[in-house]
């Protein structure tokens, strides 16, 4: 008896300690799900609270006070797969305004009528909500998105490439100017690629029409052919995915299988810096984090350096998007905080992806990476290299967006491809219908022994 | 004052120290089965029943080579684990060579260590060597499980070991049975149950692992688990993962029945034949 007495006194003390960590009733509240790592949140990789800085969604909160006058709390959690995230919505576990997937995903949504739509003025690519996305996203970008009908579902947060990080000491960027690499014997054993069927496939469909592929860069450098036309028609031979192709596929990658060191997928970027492989299939962010690492690096790993091979490459981002029954509203004014230059230079310098903003500040951070001092002697020997197809019109009047870098191949090309670089680049779409046979094709190529 | 509560009247029986369990299990292990038989027998698409996802499982040659593999790996690991195992608890269970059971510790300490921790270690000492998934994929998974499900084998056999009827070694010697004799008619009937207990403790969870293939094997080596893993995962498709499962599940059974089997056998013969 006492005993029971003395559980319900306990239980009446706890329980609502437990229940409410949050006790604070606000006016709105927005509910976000993305990537881990993949914003300010003012704490460091090993949970500690950075000096000076503060978190984007405390910014965030006091930004919203200040607009409307009323307070909102910001349900923010992460999610490691595009698949986890499209399945939960699908088992309706998951509620959200905002979700953060990638590319295909977006559109795999889209196609199945998952998402809300923004308020889009194609003809002006302007947003009715979005004065800041509008006055700051890159036009690259904008014109990205048009072009591939994403600018209705969602907008875009981070972008990069696909290349080889790799070895500076071992490879030359010469070798690694084309995809066949990786099939050559001489190199058995010392490259790895993405064990993800999308990350991996393309290689392959690089591989087989490599004939293709460079004729159509001879045309274009030929000037048979325009910027616009090559970028198209490589973007049509980068996403075939009928069957021949897919049988055509099959057969390189077995052998491509015996032919390297392995598949992964997030060890890559700290394997390469001890040296385990020469080179592995990398995604441009962490790229950028394995050569950051391998100069702080003691080990004598060797310099790693970053090359998209000729025949082109995949260009990929992530997107916010609004599922459906988020509050558009309440979504669009976290979005159109997020594309301030300011914050979306916070994001940038903590997490290392570039941001689809461009701007001032975007700017300024760049140069402070990147640009080579006045007063090195090399000064005038450097490349100057020109960003305006992607800061053009975003910057303060009398801002050339031309940089001087020290270091090419390096972070500073991971981070910003030059013009001619992404006129070789592509988005992957969605293959549809072909999904599973694409998906029975690799496990054909993972059965493989 | 307290007499003023109305307690009402509730005895513990014993049957009511069954609900936690049966509560869990329900949870954890009836429903999430039912889950699994669901999406196995419905279409992907309308929802409605349907044997496609078999058919597209069994129409596939490359899931046929999956599943020899995994058979392979986990027949290959359960061996070399018996192997390696065997006589090491019959040293243990000696109290000459194992005073204070202290080396009992040291050989199942690695199962003090988390798991991950340990492949990764494992993958970096295979590398030292030269054993890497660039040119032994299979050689290298394998030498991961075995080092992995090692404490599993030697756990049970041990206990068996400890429990082992001396004197009926010493009668069959004194009755002038060769060493070989001894073993196989003495000790080998006697172990049998922790050699059952080992090889289950061994191949069952060799099936479904997958990380260990995926690390040391560098993706090169694929199990049914990492099939499995890859229809829930990327492919998002929970039918045909649900119909691997199922494989699985069924080849599971059928080597619990083998073993269950075999149990019997040995107690109809006493154990000494």
């Amino acid at each position: 008896m006492k005993k029971t007495l003395f559980a319900l006194a306990l239980a009446s003390i706890l329980l609502p300690n437990l229940t409410s960590c949050e006790n604070i009733i606000t006016d709105d509240t927005i509910t976000i799900y993305n990537w881990e790592d993949y914003i300010n949140i003012g704490i460091d990789d090993d949970g500690y609270y950075l000096e000076d800085e503060t978190s984007v969604l405390d910014d965030f909160k006091n930004y919203y006070y200040e607009q409307t006058g009323r307070t909102i709390t910001v349900n923010y959690a992460t999610f490691s797969t595009n698949e986890d995230v499209y399945n939960q919505l699908k088992l309706g576990s998951l509620k959200a305004d905002l979700i953060c997937p990638s590319d295909y995903m977006i559109q795999k949504m889209a196609k199945e009528n998952m998402l809300e739509e923004f308020d889009y003025d194609l003809a002006n690519q302007s947003y009715k909500l979005l004065p800041n996305y509008n006055k700051y996203a890159s036009k690259y970008i904008k014109d990205l998105f048009d072009e591939n009908n994403l600018s209705k579902y969602s907008i875009p947060y981070t972008w990069g490439t696909m290349g080889f990080t790799y070895n500076m000491d071992q490879l030359t960027e010469e070798e690694l100017s084309s995809w066949s690499v990786m099939w050559d014997s001489n190199y058995k054993g010392k490259f790895t690629v993405k064990d993800s069927v999308r990350d991996t496939y393309f290689t392959a469909v690089m591989y087989v029409y490599k004939d293709e592929l460079v004729k159509l860069k001879q045309d274009y450098q030929n000037n048979i052919i325009d910027g616009d036309t090559y970028n198209s028609k490589l973007a049509e031979i980068f996403n075939r995915c009928d069957d021949q192709t897919l049988e055509k596929c099959r057969v390189a990658l077995i052998e491509l299988k015996n032919n390297i060191y392995g598949l992964e997928v997030d060890d890559g970027k700290t394997e390469i810096v001890k040296g385990t492989y020469l080179a592995s299939l990398a995604w441009s962010g962490d790229s950028v984090y394995s050569m950051d690492e391998a100069d702080d690096s003691e080990i004598e790993g060797g310099q790693l350096g970053y090359v998209i091979p000729e025949e082109g490459s995949n260009i990929w981002f992530d997107g916010w998007v609004m599922p459906k029954g988020a509050n558009t509203n309440l979504a669009a004014y976290f979005l159109d905080f997020l594309s301030l230059p300011s914050i979306a230079a916070k994001n940038m310098d903590y997490t290392g992806y570039t941001s689809a903003i461009a701007g001032d500040e975007i700017w300024e951070l760049v140069n402070s990476w990147y640009a080579a001092s006045e007063d090195d002697p090399d000064y005038d020997s450097y490349d100057e290299v020109d960003l305006s197809y992607f800061f053009g019109g975003t910057l303060s009047d009398g801002v050339e967006a031309k940089i001087k870098v020290e270091e090419r191949g390096r972070q500073f090309d991971a981070q910003y491809p030059s013009e001619e670089t992404v006129k070789r680049c592509a988005i992957m779409q969605d293959f549809g219908a072909q999904t599973d046979k694409l998906n029975r094709m690799w496990t054909d190529f993972k059965a493989a022994f | 004052m307290l007499k003023k509560f109305h307690v009402p009247h509730f005895r513990l029986t014993r049957k009511d120290l069954c609900i936690p369990y049966g509560l869990f299990m329900i949870l954890f292990v009836v429903f999430p089965l039912l889950l699994i038989f669901y999406y196995a027998f419905t279409s992907r698409e309308t929802g409605q029943f349907t044997f496609e996802n078999f058919a597209t499982v069994f129409t596939q040659g490359s899931n046929f080579q999956v599943i020899g593999m995994s058979l392979l790996v986990g027949g290959l690991n359960t061996i070399f684990c018996l192997i390696i195992a065997y006589p090491l608890a019959y040293l243990l269970a000696n109290s000459k060579y194992n005073k204070n059971t202290i080396l009992v510790y040291l050989f199942i300490m690695p199962m003090w260590i988390n798991f991950v921790i340990r492949t990764i270690a494992t993958k970096d000492i295979l590398s030292w060597m030269g054993i890497t998934s660039a040119n032994m994929p299979l050689l290298a998974t394998i030498i991961g499980m075995v080092y992995n499900y090692l404490p599993f084998a030697i756990l049970p056999l041990y206990t068996t070991m400890l429990k082992l009827d001396k004197s009926q070694i010493e009668a069959a010697s004194d009755l002038g049975a060769s060493p070989f004799y001894v073993f196989v008619k003495t000790i080998l009937p006697m172990s049998s149950p922790g050699i059952v207990s080992a090889i289950l403790m061994t191949f069952m969870p060799t099936m479904s692992s997958y990380v260990i293939a995926d690390k040391l094997g560098g993706g090169k080596t694929t199990l049914i688990g990492n099939l499995i893993a890859l229809q829930f995962g990327s492919a998002s498709n929970y039918n045909v993962g649900s119909v691997l499962a199922l494989i699985m599940l069924v080849m599971i059974g059928v080597s619990l029945l083998v073993t269950k089997n075999s149990k019997k056998e040995e107690k109809v013969r006493g154990g000494l034949w």
